[in-house]
């Protein structure tokens, strides 16, 4: 199945329904589009949800999908709007969400980096969380998903210089809210610890 | 990014799901999947002639409320074949209300599907797709204006030779075709900042004269028309402004 590109599953998919066809689909393209979906959402429950929708939305839209864009363009369109959508409803229950949301430890490190982790992880919540979807989209998409701003720009369906601006907007508030500067060491790789972020 | 992008990977990679819970959600999607499929099918094969119905029903509806749209802005077009052209290039007070009204009503139509609506040489042109929470927020959509004045170089009065009114969504993407100008392309992204001005982002190319091509990222006072560009070919100058309004806001 490995030489199979998602174009010929698609097309396996709609001439048959075979299910077969559409979890291969799943299995490719799940870890990213998780990936992309928990840092706009914050909790991983919600994350879990919301990608089980994506891909259920996938199967109601797949017999229109006109292949004209990439597969995988199209999926993370329907997933950056399956979180809009998500973060509309529930906005008001968002901060709730969050702070029930379990510690996810990081295994791999020991009880100082968990303790450091933990804080920092609740700094840069607590600054995603301040920016509006359209924003936070726009730097998980190009800051932790290594899009280009073209890419990022093409996904969300607006102007490159729009996407410029949003991810200009997002760094800047981002910047303030976690005391970053250029030049600063901004990961645990950095100088020290005090001036990470 | 500097610093910051490795400092979110990081953070995101701590958050991200590990093998097996993919494994399970993955397990989780495929449990449901055959239903969804026969859902789909059964969507697809027995409502169909109720569907078609439906959008039989809903384009009547659509060409009932643009007939009346375009006898209504032809009329604010009209507006604009007067001396004192830049005066008219605001909207008036019963142009803003028109426009709430058809935006209202062509928003109820779509099931709040609506994100802009645009009026070129005479036809009304719509942008229908699920609105992102952004935009749902907005209270009104926003009012954009774009003339091009004419007149032989150096003398006679300006007139317009061009004109479009779009409302849309702040924040909403629109790209559209002008009606019978094959060689035009509209693109625009309007973003309000709370203190009354507004960052237009607009990517013109418009079949008048020699064409008239621009691409600009002007700050504008709301209400306030401003001038996108000028130029001239042969013997005429053209002169474009643009305008735009948010009702409720003070301009």
């Amino acid at each position: 199945m490995v030489d199979v590109s998602d174009r010929e599953l698609i097309d396996r998919f709609r001439a048959t329904d075979d299910v077969f066809h559409f979890n291969e689909l799943v299995t490719r393209h799940i870890g990213k589009v998780r990936a992309l979906i928990s840092p706009m959402v914050f909790n991983s429950a919600d994350a879990d949800d919301l990608t089980q929708e994506v891909f259920l939305k996938v199967i109601d839209n797949l017999h229109g999908f006109n292949q004209k864009a990439q597969f995988s363009t199209w999926l993370y369109r329907i997933a950056v709007n399956t979180c809009y959508d998500f973060l509309r409803k529930r906005k008001k229950d968002l901060l709730a969400c969050r702070k029930n949301m379990p510690d996810i430890p990081d295994y791999a490190a020991g009880p100082a980096d968990l303790i450091f982790n933990r804080e920092l992880d609740s700094r840069i919540e607590e600054a995603m969380e301040s920016l509006s979807p359209s924003l936070r989209s726009a730097i998980v998409l190009t800051a932790i998903h290594g899009m280009s701003v073209r890419e990022a720009a093409n996904l969300e369906k607006c102007l490159v210089a729009t996407m410029y601006w949003r991810v200009h907007q997002a760094r800047k508030l981002l910047g303030r809210k976690l005391g970053v500067h250029p030049g600063q060491a901004g990961s645990r790789a950095g100088a020290g610890r005090e001036n990470a972020i | 990014m500097n610093n910051m992008a490795p400092m979110l990977k990081e953070w995101a990679g701590r958050r991200a799901a590990s093998k097996d819970e993919l494994r399970r959600l993955a397990g989780r999607i495929a449990a449901m999947a055959p239903a969804r499929i026969r859902r789909v099918h059964d969507r697809e094969r027995l409502p169909c002639r109720l569907r078609f119905v439906q959008v039989c029903a809903a384009a009547a509806a659509a060409a009932i409320i643009a007939f009346f749209t375009v006898w209504h802005l032809a009329d604010m077009g009209s507006a604009l074949k007067g001396e004192d052209v830049f005066a008219k290039i605001v909207f008036t007070g019963g142009q803003i209300t028109e426009g709430r009204r058809l935006f209202g009503e062509y928003e109820r139509l779509f099931f709040s599907q609506l994100r802009w609506l645009a009026e070129c040489d005479g036809e009304i042109k719509l942008g229908v797709a699920p609105v992102p929470e952004k935009a749902l927020g907005a209270e009104a959509p926003l009012y954009y204006r774009l003339v091009v004045v004419s007149r032989k170089h150096g003398k006679g009065a300006w007139r317009p030779v061009w004109s479009t009114d779009i409302l849309l969504r702040p924040q909403e993407l629109v790209r559209l075709t002008p009606g019978c100008r094959d060689k035009s392309s509209v693109a625009l992204w309007i973003y309000p900042f709370a203190d009354g001005k507004v960052m237009i982002d607009a990517n013109m190319s418009l079949d008048i004269g020699r064409g008239i091509t621009y691409r600009t990222s002007d700050i504008l006072s709301l209400g306030k028309p401003g001038e996108v560009t000028a130029m001239r070919f042969e013997d005429r100058e053209y002169r474009v402004f643009q305008t735009v309004i948010l009702p409720g806001r003070a301009s």
